[in-house]
């Protein structure tokens, strides 16, 4: 009796640990796809969806219904990502005048500050590939900009 | 054997109790960070704020009341302290608002109003200034217009900045400082739900500014600060567009008369200037209640001036930082109570 009660709340208490953890069933919004070879990037461009972070061996995507279509016709595997995969840079941006800054600004970047001739701002791998086609020049300050420590 | 068995028994329920705690407990660390209550240490927490406005009211129930104007969006209460005299009763008197903490991450801004709102409670019949200002006045103080961000921010993302909304998609939150209605989805705010500066779905979509909005419709205001930080600068509308506000001299002089007080305390200069000269921005407090009920309000940015330390202010500077935007906030209640009997 005792065992079946043990048991019983054991199995209770891991139902209300798991309906804790973040869940996304469905294929479209963020997206983790874990990698380890070139290629699987390179793929993953071609299906149009926006690479938000790209981590030496995962990447963070934002995929529509078109675009998680294309996921899946090339045979890549996602999963729900999590918030701390949500990996954003801190960086330095150059502009020259208030057209380049608001520029800046539009793409959504997370503004920090003004300093000098530049923004800090903490932004996505994707912001960080939008700034280079747009002609922009940045240095990046941290990695990982909720780290205490850039490594 | 029986009496071995009852032992085994008893102590595999005991053996599962500790196991179903520590599974418990470290689901809640999934959750919040850590074990236990959330610590910010000098900077006050959602529950700490709670308890100190609760306080505040009751050792001074002739002029300090506390009320919840609504919930955010994972339920917590949005706590307003009002102070005048006469407290209980809604007088035909000026009202000045004093909003905290759009933004979870921005810690000092949860502080200053916090720390008005004391100041004003227990000075009252010490202070000849502030006294006036009590009896003439009904001051209300929001310090924590974002308590679900704010206790993300304390327990897990110390950088989060938006409310806690699921949008559905595997991202969360709404900047809600991008979330009033007055010229919504414009410049300087995103559609995209990832974004930091995520306006929203629609024109208050959120509950955090829904509460806001239903407050101020309520309410007589006649002048506002909104504070964020960082970076030192006192921010009037427009933030929209570039095109000075109909009462820009006004706004502007109201914004140096600020600047010149905080200056005067500890040498530190805030920069006054049209919101717009820093970025064009859509949808925040400001604008809105500028362009729909011709308010004068404010956005200060509070302490540090750079990025290093940001947002991370140190706990040494809560005090200074209080001190300086003091005589800024008074002189700002003054200057509604003598505006009473103008239509501006």
């Amino acid at each position: 009796m005792e065992r079946f009660f043990l048991i019983f709340l054991s199995a209770i208490l891991l139902i209300a640990c798991r309906q804790q953890q973040p869940a996304t069933t469905a294929t479209t919004g963020l997206r983790k796809i874990s990698y380890s070879d070139p290629q699987t990037v390179e793929r993953v461009r071609q299906s149009g969806v926006k690479i938000l972070v790209q981590q030496p061996d995962y990447l963070i995507v934002y995929s529509d219904s078109a675009t998680a279509g294309n996921l899946q016709a090339l045979a890549i595997e996602t999963q729900p990502a999590t918030e701390r995969d949500l990996v954003q840079r801190l960086a330095s941006i150059h502009f020259a005048d208030q057209t380049e800054l608001q520029k800046i600004i539009n793409l959504g970047v997370d503004f920090w500050s003004v300093e000098g001739d530049s923004v800090i701002a903490r932004v996505f791998d994707l912001h960080l590939e939008q700034l280079q086609q747009q002609g922009f020049t940045y240095r990046i300050m941290k990695m990982d900009a909720s780290a205490k420590e850039d490594k | 054997m029986k009496h071995g068995f009852q032992l085994f028994g008893r102590t595999s329920v005991a053996l599962g109790f500790a196991i179903g705690a520590f599974l418990l407990l470290g689901s809640r660390c999934d959750n919040n960070g850590g074990p236990g209550e959330p610590d910010a240490g000098l900077y006050h927490t959602y529950a700490e704020i709670n308890d100190e406005l609760h306080k505040l009211a009751t050792d001074h129930p002739q002029i300090a009341r506390v009320s919840t104007i609504g919930k955010s969006v994972e339920g917590r209460e949005l706590w307003a302290i009002k102070i005048s005299d006469n407290v209980t009763q809604d007088e035909d008197e000026t009202e000045a608002v004093f909003l905290g903490c759009h933004h979870a991450r921005e810690w000092i801004a949860v502080d200053v109003p916090f720390l008005l709102a004391s100041q004003l409670v227990n000075q009252y019949g010490t202070d000849t200034t502030i006294t006036r200002l009590v009896n003439q006045a009904e001051i209300w103080i929001i310090p924590m217009v974002n308590p679900d961000g704010h206790q993300y921010s304390v327990t897990t993302d110390r950088l989060w900045r938006k409310n806690r909304r699921n949008n559905g998609d595997g991202t969360f939150g709404v900047d809600l400082n991008r979330n009033y209605s007055y010229q919504w989805g414009g410049p300087g705010s995103s559609g995209d739900t990832y974004s930091e500066i995520y306006r929203g779905s629609a024109p208050f979509s959120e509950p955090e500014t829904q509460a806001v909005r239903d407050f101020l419709q309520q309410r007589q205001t006649r002048a506002l600060i909104s504070y964020h930080n960082y970076s030192q600068l006192i921010l009037y509308p427009w933030g929209y567009t570039n095109a000075p506000a109909p009462d820009e001299p006004l706004l502007q002089d109201l914004a140096v008369a600020m600047a010149d007080r905080i200056r005067a305390i500890h040498a530190v200069t805030y920069t006054p200037q049209q919101s717009s000269e820093l970025y064009l921005s859509s949808g925040d407090t400001t604008d809105w209640l500028y362009g729909v009920f011709h308010v004068p309000n404010f956005t200060i940015e509070l302490r540090p001036r750079s990025a290093s330390p940001g947002f991370e202010l140190p706990e040494s500077e809560i005090t200074p930082t209080f001190e300086e935007n003091l005589p800024a906030a008074l002189f700002l209640i003054d200057w509604a109570i003598r505006q009473s009997n103008v239509t501006i």
